[in-house]
């Protein structure tokens, strides 16, 4: 199947465009809407959202070119570690130069977790991108979890002058690096 | 060769209740003397021949408390009202009844006024029956299909009739064994039966309810653990109905109207009129979604909905509670591991679902992607087979 | 305010060296804690685990007692470790409490022990209940409500028990100081009040805590499989996941009970490691039984959650609840709960 590739389409003018991506599609749909919520008024974001890649060819051509992608998981379920593991493999290496992040949600409810939380460090460990920890059930914690996408987003979609994806991810480097080290 | 002398019976045991004590001493004795007579009113069994008679000292003790454990039983929300259906405490005797105070003080008062009005085990019985009618899931009830005899077919039995027979063959098999009819609104008839021996009073506490429709092969029946008596209760059946054969169809649930829905087809009409409102609010659940997010995997959350539209239709799904499944299949998983490939013996589980409502549930699993749409068959078969309770081997 | 849920970019490494040995100074037991970390990979939790084995020391519990442990339902707690807490005063501990809790009645708090004050308080220890010899003794509290009738023929009725342990404790706990006694676990069974009255009694007189201790779907995994690999002469019961579905509106339960032979073939055809499960072998054990579900069923019950396992040696629920059923592998059970125990302490 065809890879998800970042720069095979032009950028279209000021939009910076966002795939969430995970078995919980309620919670991805919550995610969007806080996302878009957010944006009102200062940026232009769109947010596409994907149960699993690849994503449908018939609709390649309606789609601009993705900015971000965010693998979300719940802890509560090992569906959603197998749908992401599933998926991985259909993006291409270029997208982990800064333009992955994995998103670990259900961390407060401990006695619910059926995934270890060191497989998901694994995991981001071995694709090389940053980690982000958010309850989304919860509205607050939602929010501020937007808000952060949001400016990882404007960084990725080269929205913000002197800082590139790539940037980013060598500065969050430092805290990658801890936990290789811890292995 | 029933039609007269069951006629002759039941003339001879309404007037045996309605009349007074002595006509029951009477038939008692008669029952004693004559055996010829014997056997056709002894089902007037001498408990309650018994019961009777101290319903003129008094109410028996047993029948106060079963009363007051049976208002104990009723939430109290709805005393007042079966009490009203009961019908045997006058109106203007049930309004001097204080509902709000606490429920042990409400049965007392209750039993006192059953008391002043000789209450016996036959109205006892009947409120019984009243509250299981008005409070349905106390019991698992499960279903009976009976079928005639090649050639006997056509059903013109009475429903007094099968009453009637019923009692007398149930009785005659057992003699202590208290029975009481009640019709209910939908030309049903409820059939509640304590057990009892030749030497033992019937248990009221232990008690069989069934639930027969006339003009239908079906009976629902709630066992309440006894199942010494059963063929008794066939034959019983059996020969009130004019059947041939009973058999046990795999299918049980708390909630009668759903079984009942079930098993006379009716779900896909009765069920939709009366649920309409609930799918609409469910469609615009769906909608809700913020039309700024584009889903990528549309189609196929279409084609989820859709699937799980045919495979369930848009009606709200009768309830039942439970299904289970007795798999003796080979194990099988992912080839590229292979464990246990070799094995030629069944892998043997029991898998057992419970929900609130069984249905409902399964229908959400495949639009919440926590299922393949179509759902297995296996599952989505329950109403159409009308079976809950299922083997599967290897074809 | 998400400070705690983004980890990732708090300097957690970055605490300066003083201020480190403060807070590990500060309760030794965090540094016990901290080479547990270092023993492990990636933080917390071992990826392989030694098949429960009898531990030779069990043959020093009297049978009895064991007896009396087996087929009742325990809630689980965990313990910090206790100051100054002394075996050699066992029965001065059981007179303190018996006045404590006397004294709490009084004060007409929910004291479930019977009508009256007539109530008896017994420490004793559980000899031999424990991994090795350097695992601190088990001990056991037992409240008896006496009858008020004549006391030859009235029985006397157990209304609480509760009982700590640590069953190969020792390698987690590498040093603990003098003056405590770490003993993680503790079973209680009886009114969760007068749990919760004896927990402060505790908490008042060695000034350590008691906790609920949960199992998440994760370890209870293990539980399934570590209990479905242990040799057993007669199965009395089935191995039985019982699986909690997320769907609205309505919830949904799933008993999946295996034929315990049948389960064990399986874990034979997953496992490879001699003596040791590893992780892997773990998720290839319960994976397996999915997809065996998936077939029939095509439900997905890796989206939906474990809440309970039950097999013939023990069963335990999510909520931290266990019951242990078969004696031989009790030491076994016990390893397993110690060490989730001290993982919660932290």
């Amino acid at each position: 199947m065809a890879l998800l590739r970042p720069l095979d389409k032009l950028p279209t003018l000021d939009v910076a465009t966002i795939l969430l991506l995970g078995a919980e599609e309620t919670l991805l749909e919550q995610l969007g809407v806080a996302i878009i919520k957010a944006c009102e008024g200062s940026a232009k974001v769109q947010v596409h959202v994907a149960s699993c890649l690849p994503l449908p060819t018939d609709r390649e051509c309606f789609r601009p070119r993705i900015d971000l992608i965010v693998f979300v998981l719940s802890l509560r379920s090992k569906y959603s570690l197998r749908t992401v593991e599933a998926s991985l493999p259909h993006v291409d290496a270029s997208f982990f130069l800064g333009k992955v992040c994995f998103l670990v949600t259900g961390v407060r409810q401990e006695p619910n977790a059926s995934i270890h939380m060191d497989t998901v460090r694994k995991m981001a460990t071995t694709y090389h991108s940053p980690l982000l920890f958010g309850d989304l059930e919860v509205e607050c914690f939602r929010a501020s979890v937007a808000q952060r996408l949001i400016q990882i987003l404007q960084i990725c979609a080269g929205h913000v002058p002197g800082l590139s994806a790539l940037n980013l991810l060598s500065l969050m480097k430092p805290s990658l690096e801890l936990t290789t080290q811890e292995t | 060769m029933y039609g007269t002398s069951q006629l002759w019976v039941a003339g001879r045991w309404g007037r045996a209740f309605a009349d007074n004590v002595s006509s029951n001493w009477w038939s008692l004795k008669a029952s004693r003397t004559d055996p010829g007579l014997a056997r056709s009113v002894n089902f007037m069994s001498a408990w309650e021949a018994g019961a009777a008679l101290a319903g003129v000292i008094g109410m028996d003790e047993i029948v106060a408390e079963f009363i007051r454990r049976t208002i104990l039983k009723i939430p109290v929300a709805e005393i007042g009202k079966i009490l009203r259906i009961w019908n045997f405490i006058p109106e203007s005797q049930l309004k001097t009844i204080n509902l709000k105070q606490c429920k042990e003080n409400v049965s007392q008062d209750v039993v006192e006024l059953c008391k002043k009005k000789r209450a016996s085990m036959k109205e006892a019985a009947i409120l019984d029956i009243i509250y299981h009618q008005t409070c349905q899931i106390k019991k698992i009830w499960t279903v009976y299909k009976m079928t005639k005899a090649p050639g006997e077919e056509v059903d013109l039995s009475d429903m007094e009739e099968f009453k009637d027979s019923f009692k007398k063959v149930l009785q005659r098999a057992l003699k202590n064994v208290h029975i009481s009819f009640r019709d209910s609104e939908d030309t049903a008839v409820w059939i509640r039966i304590a057990w009892g021996t030749p030497y033992m009073k019937p248990n009221q506490y232990k008690t069989t309810y069934m639930v027969y429709h006339s003009q239908t092969p079906f009976v629902f029946i709630s066992h309440c653990r006894i199942k010494k008596y059963i063929p008794e209760l066939w034959q019983a059946l059996m020969t009130a109905g004019n059947y041939h054969k009973i058999q046990q169809m795999e299918l049980r649930s708390l909630y009668l109207d759903s079984l009942k829905a079930i098993v006379f087809k009716q779900y896909n009409q009765d069920f939709q009129t009366y649920c309409l409102t609930s799918l609409e609010e469910e469609n615009s659940e769906v909608e809700i979604v913020d039309p700024r997010i584009i889903h990528e995997n549309m189609k196929e959350k279409e084609r989820i909905q859709r699937v799980t539209r045919e495979t369930f239709g848009d009606y709200v799904q009768p309830r039942i509670e439970f299904a289970q499944y007795k798999l003796e299949t080979k194990f099988k998983t992912d080839p590229k591991n292979g464990i246990l490939a070799e094995r030629e013996e069944p892998f043997r589980c029991l898998v057992k679902f419970s929900s609130p409502h069984l249905l409902e549930a399964l229908k959400s699993l495949a639009p919440a992607g926590i299922a393949d749409a179509p759902l297995s068959s296996l599952l989505t078969c329950i109403p159409h087979k009308a079976m809950n309770y299922f083997t599967i081997r290897e074809k | 305010m998400d400070s705690s849920n983004v980890p990732e970019f708090t300097p957690k490494h970055g605490v300066p060296p003083r201020l480190r040995d403060y807070f590990t100074g500060a309760s030794s037991f965090q540094r016990q804690l901290a080479s547990v970390r270092k023993q492990t990979p990636f933080g917390q939790t071992p990826s392989r685990r030694k098949i429960p084995q009898c531990s030779p020391l069990q043959e020093n519990i009297d049978p009895q007692k064991i007896a009396f442990l087996l087929h009742k339902q325990w809630t689980l707690y965990t313990l910090t470790p206790m100051y100054r807490f002394s075996y050699t005063n066992l029965k001065q501990y059981s007179t303190l409490l018996k006045c404590f809790l006397a004294a709490e009645k009084q004060k007409g708090l929910a004291v479930e022990m019977g009508e009256d004050f007539n109530f008896k308080v017994t420490f004793s220890t559980l000899s031999g209940m424990k991994g090795t010899h350097r695992d601190p003794a088990a001990f056991l509290i037992q409240i008896v409500s006496k009858s008020q009738q004549s006391s030859k023929n009235a029985e006397d009725k157990v209304v609480w028990t509760g009982w700590f342990c640590c069953v190969y404790g020792d390698s987690l706990l590498e040093n603990v100081p003098d003056d405590f006694t770490c003993l993680p676990l503790f079973l209680a069974n009886g009114a969760e009040s007068n749990t919760a009255l004896i927990g402060t009694w505790f908490q008042k007189t060695f000034d350590c805590r008691f906790t609920r201790l949960t199992i998440s779907a994760f370890n209870l995994s293990w539980m399934a499989a570590m209990w479905t690999s242990c040799n057993m002469e007669h199965y009395g019961t089935a191995t039985e996941l019982l699986w909690s579905v997320p769907c609205s509106p309505q919830s949904l339960d799933i008993s999946y009970a295996i034929n315990p032979e049948d389960a064990k073939a399986l874990w034979d055809g997953v496992h490879q490691t001699p003596e040791e499960i590893t992780q892997e072998e773990v998720d290839l054990f319960i994976d397996c039984l999915c997809s065996h579900f998936h077939r029939h069923f095509k439900i997905n019950l890796s989206a939906t959650r474990l809440v309970c396992v039950s097999t013939s040696v023990a069963s335990a629920h999510t909520d931290g609840k266990i019951k242990i059923l078969c004696s031989k592998y009790l030491i076994g059970v016990l390893a397993f709960l110690t060490e989730l125990a001290i993982f919660q302490i932290e």
